[in-house]
Order: structure tokens, then C-alpha cells, then sequence
């Protein structure tokens, strides 16, 4: 109980403080193109006002959300399939390793160029941004199942798709998991970059634009601080997947 | 015999080497590329339905061949035939039961063991995994994840598994080596019980000989690396298998003999060389002389005897083993204790866990009589400034004194029954067979101490067992709230009601606020009256005693009535080579002065004091013993005269004791200090004045005790 209350109340206690420091560090220096914290958030007020805060965020989400969902399913399948045939491996592993240190950053001009100032840009940056961690994580999920268990359904004469639904993928599900958490948060960091090249809605395009169009620093200081808040739910609820049964054992906490 | 059988695995000229694990280190990369030989000319046949074991050091690789003939892996020559087809792969009808963590964590009990079954129909796999859910005792575990429950259980869900696909043969890996050591001996009960039932061929790979005795119909004993088969033991014995008999401990040794004969000469030993440590140059002692015992003191009973014993032990440092037929909590008599406990629970440094529970303080006796309407009391008080005793519910103070052994260092094994002691030819103990269910095996200890309580393993074992000349006394009792305990000062006190039959009393214990123990205690002539109807008889001799009776006339009796024959006894010997029995198991004597827990902790003390010097001696004979023997004797003996001579004065004793001068050195006895020299003089001195007293007509109290007996015969 003591615990619960502390884990709460610190992180709070932090943030208040962050914010008071901001607040003197603004007022002190006098600056008066960085905003001071309440003018974050009358900022935010002000795009709740105009009607552009929800449509901005649900923007970024559905671009995030499509792109992610479409790195899943391509980098779950392929990952089983490359960690499970060692000559398959072999064969695609130097690949991958080439194309994985890309920053996503540097295929903006080649997704401008194949798919235009339209949507499927960012949500092409984004699905390549998190497939390699989800792919390579699966991989090495399938290389490192206990040999017990791999013996255990070999015994049981156990084939084919069965073996990739039964075993090879429940028992890879743990480190799955984890990696595909670290591949959304490197989703949602790859979102910003994304947005301000080819689209015109989206927290990313608030950034940019608050910048081109007038210096509002309260509005890039806003958007960057709902990025993080978003970041922080989306990472919290991804951790509950952690807590399903049939995972649990993977994690020790 | 057996020879009718089919063959069911044929192995033939079995070679394996494996390539050699140095062969990347810098100092062997001048050497030839050699390979290590792990198995050699491995012939071997295996009949339906057979039994058999595979023994050998560890490292020998045995487990190699196992893989090999399940199809895990490739030997470098030779075949393995099941039912005259090669094998080249795992097969379903072959299950391997691994040694740990072979069930998958991500699905449930039920899902795990229903995992051969998913080519079967919905129905008819759930009938199957309900069956050998069942048979393996996991009944309510259904939908729990293999990290909800225990080792040994994810052990049988393996079992369950593999049993559950219907196999031919189970392949098993010493599957019990990574449970704790009780959980192992249950688990091999367990299947053999399994295998009788169901009548696989078994190949079980161990490198535990007793356990291979025990299970197998053959032991195919390996020689170490590069191995191969030393010889092959039939162990024709019946089951479930009498661990004492000769033939098996023949067999036994012939293995162990075998094993121990079957080193290899050092030198030969590929690697050693090359100045490397190589894997098979660790010298393997030899097995006979490496027997392990399996405690040095084997504790028969965790009631309060053993486990202050295990306690006493255990500070020591000495490794014991309590073996424990009960599970706590469990209900029993003998709730007042009385003032020389204190002492002992003092010395084991219970009493602030007596504290913390809140068990009654009792600081003292009172008596009542039928014939008046006095109560006459004794308060420890004088004894020793403030003292007391304890009023407690049994079952949890058992428990408790049990817990508190566990605290220091004591290993209990609960739920298992001590069929006898073993004794060796020289007529020493050397261990103790141990039931668990249909199962028994052999646990090794030097030193065995029965404190198996009235059950009197060794009494009845080695019929040692002798009546007091005490007469059997029968008790009626139950717990009861509402009872009025009398004048506040002495409502904690335990009181003795005596009633107007020969050797008739009642006791009133308050066990906590509410609940108060009474019973009746009464010679066998009083006890027949109660025929059918045990509350009326209870209710009937209540009212015999008018202090009794006005204290039970509100109260309600909480549980069922329970009966007790107490026929005092004790040991003709309390002692031998390597043996040695405390409480009840020694002696038992008549309740009245509630001196059980007392003896039983006296003598553990006195025990645990013979037993930690002669080990430090390294002589565990009877002779090491016999001081503690003769201790208990003299307590014993004053015993039985002390409540001898009080059944005969019981009406004017609590006078007698009151009165007298002497009443501080009879006082301490009443409340069991029985083992020094003043005890004995102190039954004297009463003798004494009882004497005197049927002698002289003008003494006050000759009256008295004449019209009490002449009430006696009148009922």
C-alpha cells in the first residue's frame, strides 16, 4: 500500500518541480520567445478551442496505429518463420542487419517519391521503423526456445502449422512482446519526423506549422508535450499485455 | 518367466563419440583432432511391459543413450530396433518425461496434459485429461499455469501428459533428480503404483540405486566414460517392495559392488593428458562407502517430544529428520500444561511465541470436592514469584512447536508413516521404513528416536511395552462455552472436580475467552454406565459434583464428544544401540496432573543432550544413552507411585497438600518436577502422612477419607 502511494506520489513530485524550474528559469532569463508552462497549456486550450487538438491527435494515432499494425503483421510471420529455418536465416539476416541501422529519417525523400505528399508516407516511415525491432526480436524469441520444449513437441509428433501455433509461438510470445514495445515507442518518436514533411494534420504538423507560422513556441512547446503524454499511456497500456496468463511467465515481475 | 514377452527394444553395438571439446583451445591445437568415445558396444533388449533402470555415475552417459534411443539424437554406429523397426526419430507412441521444466509454462494443467490428445474430439480428450488429471492427484489445478504450482506437481502434470497420449513406452530421464528429497520419495511411490496400473514399458534412467531397486525389474548398471554395460541385475521381488528384506538389500549391495568395481584406471582417461581437467577425471568414490545416510537422526513423530527434540537438535547443528504421520492442525488432549513446562518452553525460547498467541495463563490448581462445597487452590505463585503456566488449544501448540522446529533447521516429513526401525544384524538400528501410500522405502539415520506418542512404534516393534500397575482410566470430553469458571482470581486456573466414584474427576480448562475444555476421567465400572447415550451419562456425572455441576449449568457444548481409553504403560527399555525413545512412546501415566507435555519435553531435553554427546563421541551405542535412561526410570517410578498413592487419598489430598509442610516439594511434583533426587523423597514424605493419618482415628481428616470411601461403594 505504502508502495502503491509512493510509486504515485514521487514521479509527481518530480514533475512539479521540473515545471517550477521552467517556469523560474523562464521568468528569470526573460526570454520571451520560450513559453512559461501555463502558456503550454492555455495553448492547448486554444487548440482545443479551434476544434484541432483531438483531430491532430487521432490523426498521429491512425497514422502510428496503421503503420505499427502493418509492421505486426509482416514482422511477427516473418520473424517465426526466419527464426525457426536456420538457412532462411542465413540467407536474409545479412540483409536485414544492412537495412536495420537506416534511419528511418533518411527514406523521407524515397517515401516522397513512391507514394507523394499523402498518408501512406508517414505510415510507410513508420512501418519501417518498427519492423525491424519487432522482426528481429521475434527471431531471436524463436532461436532462444528451451530445447526441453522443442523436444517435448517433436515427441509429440507435432508439425507444420500446429508447431508454429501450439509452441514455437507461445513460447517465443514473451520477448515478442517486448520487443514489439520498444518498436511503438520508436514508432511514436518516428511519427514527429514523419508528419512535418507531407501531411497537413497531425502533432507533428502542429509542431512545425506553430513554428513556420508565427513563432508560437507555447504551441511546439504543447504539441511536444502531448507526444510525450501520449508516448507515456500508449508504453503503460502495452505493459498490461505483460500481465496475461499465458505470457506471464516470461516476465518475473 | 518373462522370456514369453516380446521383445520391445533392441539395442545393438551402440557406438557414440562425440567431437572433442578442446579442439579450439589454444594448448590441443597441435594435437590430432581426436573424438571423445562416450558409449561403447551398448547391447541391450527391453521386453514388453518391462521395468527397466539404467544406473551409472554421473557423466557416464547414460543420458546420451537414452536421447539415442528415443531418436533426440544420432549414435555414430550401431541401431536401436522398437519392435524390429529402427528408430530415426521421436515418435509419439514413445513419450520422454524430461527431468525439469519439460511442460509448457504457457498453458494450463489441463491444456498441458491434453496436449497428446488434439488429433482426439472435444469430449473424448477432455474424459481422458479428467481421468489422468485424477490418477496423478491434481483434481482443482485444472486451469492453473505451471508457475502456480510446485515442482513435484509440475512433475506429475508431465507424467499426466505423457501417460494421457497412451505410449507404448516412457522414456524417462531422472525425472525426480530436481525435486527436494521428500517430494522425490513420493513421486517414486507414486509411480510405481502408476506402472502397476498401467503396465508400460518403462526405461528410466537414474543414478540412484536404491531408487532403481525400487522400481525396476532390471538394472542395467553402466561403467563409466566411455561406458558401457558393467552387468544387468534382475530384481525378482514383488510389489509394493519390502525395503528391509534381505534379498533387496542383497541386490542392492550387489549393485553398489558392482559400480564400485567398475572404475575405470585414471590414466586411460582421454584429455587427462593434456593437462586439461577433463570431465571424466574427477574421481568417483565408491558407492558403498559414499552410501549417504539420509539424516543423522531420524525423529519418529512431530508432536511436542519430537519437535522440542528437533529443536534441540537442530541449534545444535545436528541434521535431522522428523517423520510426522499427521498434517496439522490436528485435535488432542492434554490441553493444561503444567508448571515444569514452562521451564523447557523457556529453555527453547517459545515463550514469546506462547505469548503472541495468547494462549490462557494458568497460575494455579484448584480441587473441589462433592462432599463440601469448598474450593481449595495452589498458586505457583509459590513456587516461583509470578509464575504460570499455559492452558492451550493442542492442536495449534502442536502445530506451533512443530513450525518452530522447521525455524531451526529441522526437516519434516508430514503425512508419512513409520512402518518399523530397521535393525542391522549386530541388532543396531541403521534406518526406518517409511509408508507413503501403497509405496515404502528406507530412510538411513544413525541415531532413531521414537516419539511417536502412544502409538509406541518401537513399544509394540520390539514388544518392550509393560502395563502399569495403574488401572486404566476412560475419559469423556468436549468443549463447551458459557461455562462459569468460578471466583474471577482462580477463573484461569485449571480445576480439578472430583466425584463420588472410585478414581472419578473432571477437569475444567479454559482455552481461551470463551471456550472452556471439561471432562471426565473415570475407571471402566463408571464408564460402562454410559452405554449409548454419552450426553446423558456426561450430564449425569456432572451433577455429581454440585461446584461442577452449578458451573456447567449455562453451557453449551461446542463439538462432538470424544473418548479416551488412557491405559498407563511404559518401556522395559527405553534404550539400545542407536535407539532411543521420549514421551508418550517411553511412558504414559494417568492424566491427573496433566504431566504429558511435560515429560514429553523433559525428555526431549534430556534425550537431545545424550544424543549431541554421542555424536560428538562417535558412539551411538546404548551405553551412550544409559544416564537418560536411568533419568526417565526414576521419573517414570515416582509417577506412577505419586498418582498411585493419590487415587487412593484422593478426596483429602489437595487438603493434605495444603496443610502439610512439605507442601512446596510435593507441589513441585504435582506440577512435574520428577527428575531429581527430591521427587522421589517427596512421594515418601506423602506416603508418610497418608499412613499416619488412616492410622490415627483422632485426625481430622481420617473422618473424612473414611466417608468418602464408604460413598465410593455405595455407587
Amino acid at each position: 500500500m505504502k508502495s502503491r502511494i509512493e510509486a504515485v506520489l514521487l514521479p509527481l513530485i518530480i514533475a512539479a518541480l521540473v515545471i517550477f524550474f521552467w517556469h523560474m528559469a523562464v521568468v528569470l532569463s526573460g526570454t520571451q520567445i520560450f513559453p512559461k508552462p501555463v502558456q503550454v497549456l492555455l495553448g492547448m486550450v486554444e487548440l482545443a478551442r479551434r476544434g484541432v487538438l483531438f483531430k491532430y491527435i487521432v490523426a498521429s494515432l491512425f497514422r502510428v496505429s496503421s503503420g505499427f499494425l502493418l509492421a505486426l503483421a509482416i514482422g511477427i510471420p516473418l520473424g517465426l518463420l526466419l527464426g525457426w529455418f536456420g538457412r532462411a536465416f542465413k540467407a536474409f539476416n545479412p540483409a536485414i542487419q544492412v537495412l536495420r541501422p537506416i534511419s528511418p529519417i533518411a527514406w523521407i525523400p524515397v517515401a516522397i517519391l513512391w507514394f507523394g505528399v499523402t498518408d501512406f508516407a508517414p505510415i510507410f516511415l513508420i512501418f519501417l521503423a518498427s519492423l525491424f525491432p519487432i522482426m528481429t526480436a521475434t527471431m531471436s524469441a524463436v532461436q532462444n526456445i528451451q530445447l526441453v520444449h522443442l523436444r517435448a513437441a517433436r515427441n509429440f509428433d507435432v508439425k507444420r502449422v500446429a508447431l508454429f501455433t501450439k509452441i514455437i509461438f507461445p513460447a517465443a510470445l514473451p520477448q515478442i512482446i517486448t520487443g514489439v514495445r520498444i518498436a511503438l515507442g520508436v514508432a511514436w518518436l518516428v511519427v514527429v519526423a514523419a508528419e512535418m514533411i507531407a501531411v497537413n494534420s497531425g502533432l507533428g504538423y502542429l509542431i512545425i506549422d506553430a513554428r513556420n507560422a508565427g513563432m508560437r513556441y507555447d504551441l511546439v512547446v504543447a504539441g511536444m508535450a502531448l507526444i510525450g503524454l501520449i508516448g507515456l499511456i500508449l508504453d503503460f497500456l502495452f505493459r498490461r499485455l505483460e500481465l496475461i496468463d499465458e505470457v506471464r511467465w516470461g516476465f518475473n515481475s | 518367466m518373462r522370456s514369453d514377452k516380446a521383445t520391445k527394444i533392441s539395442v545393438r553395438d551402440l557406438w557414440m563419440e562425440f567431437p572433442n571439446a578442446h579442439r579450439s583451445t589454444r594448448q590441443s591445437k597441435e594435437k590430432p583432432d581426436l573424438s571423445v568415445p562416450v558409449l561403447q558396444n551398448i547391447d541391450l533388449t527391453v521386453r514388453e511391459g518391462e521395468f527397466v533402470c539404467i544406473v551409472g555415475p554421473s557423466g557416464c552417459g547414460k543420458s546420451t543413450l537414452l536421447n539415442i534411443i528415443v531418436g533426440f539424437t544420432k549414435a555414430t554406429r550401431g541401431a536401436v530396433l522398437i519392435d524390429g523397426a529402427p528408430v530415426s526419430k521421436p515418435d509419439k507412441r514413445r513419450i520422454f518425461i524430461f527431468q525439469e521444466n519439460g511442460v509448457f509454462p504457457w498453458m494450463t494443467v489441463e491444456d498441458n496434459i491434453g496436449f497428446g490428445l488434439l488429433d482426439k474430439r472435444p469430449e473424448e480428450r477432455q474424459r481422458i485429461v479428467a481421468h489422468y488429471i485424477e490418477m496423478v492427484g491434481l483434481s482443482g489445478f485444472e486451469k492453473s499455469y505451471p508457475r502456480e504450482i510446485s515442482g513435484g506437481m509440475k512433475q506429475r502434470v508431465e507424467i499426466a501428459r505423457a501417460l494421457s497420449a497412451n505410449p507404448d513406452i516412457l522414456y524417462m530421464d531422472e525425472p525426480f533428480g530436481a525435486l527436494d528429497f521428500i517430494t522425490r520419495l513420493r513421486m517414486r511411490a507414486e509411480l510405481s503404483e502408476i506402472w502397476q496400473r498401467e503396465k508400460k514399458t518403462v526405461l528410466f534412467v537414474t543414478h540412484d540405486v536404491e531408487e532403481s531397486v525400487q522400481l525396476a525389474d532390471r538394472v542395467v548398471i553402466m561403467s563409466r566414460r566411455p561406458a558401457s554395460i558393467a552387468s544387468i541385475i534382475d530384481v525378482n521381488l514383488p510389489r509394493p517392495r519390502d525395503l528391509d528384506s534381505s534379498e533387496y538389500l542383497s541386490i542392492r549391495d550387489e549393485i553398489f559392488n558392482i559400480m564400485g568395481l567398475g572404475q575405470a584406471d585414471p590414466g586411460s582417461v582421454p584429455g587427462a593428458d593434456n593437462g586439461q581437467p577433463a570431465m571424466t577425471s574427477r574421481s568417483v568414490k565408491s558407492p558403498l562407502s559414499s552410501r549417504k545416510l539420509d539424516a543423522d537422526v531420524i525423529i519418529i513423530g512431530g508432536g511436542p517430544a519430537g519437535s522440542a527434540l528437533g529443536t534441540f537438535l537442530g541449534r545444535a547443528g545436528i541434521d535431522h529428520l522428523i517423520i510426522d504421520k499427521a498434517h496439522h492442525p490436528r485435535a488432542h488432549v492434554g490441553e493444561s500444561l503444567s508448571f515444569s513446562t514452562t521451564r523447557i518452553l523457556k529453555e527453547l525460547d517459545f515463550l514469546s511465541t506462547m505469548e503472541r498467541e495468547h494462549f490462557v495463563e494458568k497460575r494455579g490448581v484448584a480441587w473441589t470436592t462433592w462432599f463440601d462445597r469448598e474450593q481449595i487452590t495452589v498458586e505457583f505463585d509459590e513456587l516461583e514469584k509470578n509464575g504460570c503456566a499455559y492452558q492451550v488449544d493442542r492442536a495449534r501448540f502442536d502445530e506451533l512447536l512443530l513450525h518452530f522446529a522447521r525455524e531451526h533447521g529441522s526437516r519434516v516429513f508430514s503425512g508419512a508413516q513409520v512402518d518399523r526401525v530397521n535393525f542391522n544384524r549386530a541388532n543396531e538400528t541403521n534406518g526406518v521404513t517409511v509408508k507413503v501410500g501403497e509405496g515404502r522405502f528406507v530412510l538411513k539415520a544413525r541415531v532413531i528416536v521414537d516419539a511417536s506418542g502412544r502409538q509406541a512404534v518401537l513399544g509394540h516393534q520390539l514388544r518392550l511395552l509393560k502395563p502399569a500397575h495403574l488401572l486404566p482410566q476412560f475419559a469423556v470430553h468436549s468443549w463447551f462455552t458459557n461455562v462459569d469458571r468460578g471466583p474471577a482470581s482462580t477463573a484461569n486456573y485449571t480445576h480439578i472436580h472430583l466425584l463420588p466414584v472410585r478414581r472419578g474427576w473432571a477437569w475444567q480448562i479454559p482455552i481461551n475467552e470463551e471456550i472452556t475444555s471439561v471432562g471426565i476421567v473415570s475407571s471402566r465400572e463408571h464408564h460402562v454406565k454410559s452405554g449409548e447415550n454419552v450426553e446423558q451419562f456426561f450430564n449425569w456425572t456432572v451433577g455429581m459434583n454440585p461446584t461442577l455441576a452449578e458451573h456447567m449449568s449455562d453451557a453449551k457444548r461446542l463439538r462432538e464428544f470424544r473418548m479416551d481409553g488412557n491405559y498407563s504403560y511404559h518401556m522395559e527399555r527405553l534404550i539400545g544401540d542407536g535407539w532411543i525413545t521420549v514421551g508418550d512412546a517411553a511412558f504414559f501415566i494417568d492424566p491427573i496432573f496433566s504431566s504429558g507435555v511435560s515429560d514429553a519435553l523433559h525428555s526431549a531435553k534430556f534425550a537431545a543432550e545424550a544424543i549431541i554427546a554421542a555424536l560428538a563421541a562417535d558412539e551411538v551405542n546404548e551405553s551412550s544413552f544409559y544416564d537418560y535412561e536411568q533419568k526417565m526410570r526414576q521419573g517414570n517410578e515416582v509417577w506412577e507411585d505419586f498418582v498411585g498413592l493419590y487415587y487412593e487419598m484422593s478426596p483429602i489430598f489437595s487438603r493434605v497438600l495444603t496443610e502439610s509442610e512439605h507442601r512446596l516439594q510435593m507441589l513441585r511434583v504435582c506440577e512435574g518436577d520428577v527428575y531429581n533426587e527430591a521427587a522421589p523423597e517427596a512421594v515418601g514424605v506423602l506416603k508418610n502422612i497418608f499412613e499416619s493419618i488412616q492410622a490415627d482415628e483422632q485426625h481430622p481428616l481420617h473422618k473424612v477419607h473414611k466417608q468418602a470411601e464408604a460413598s465410593w461403594a455405595e455407587k
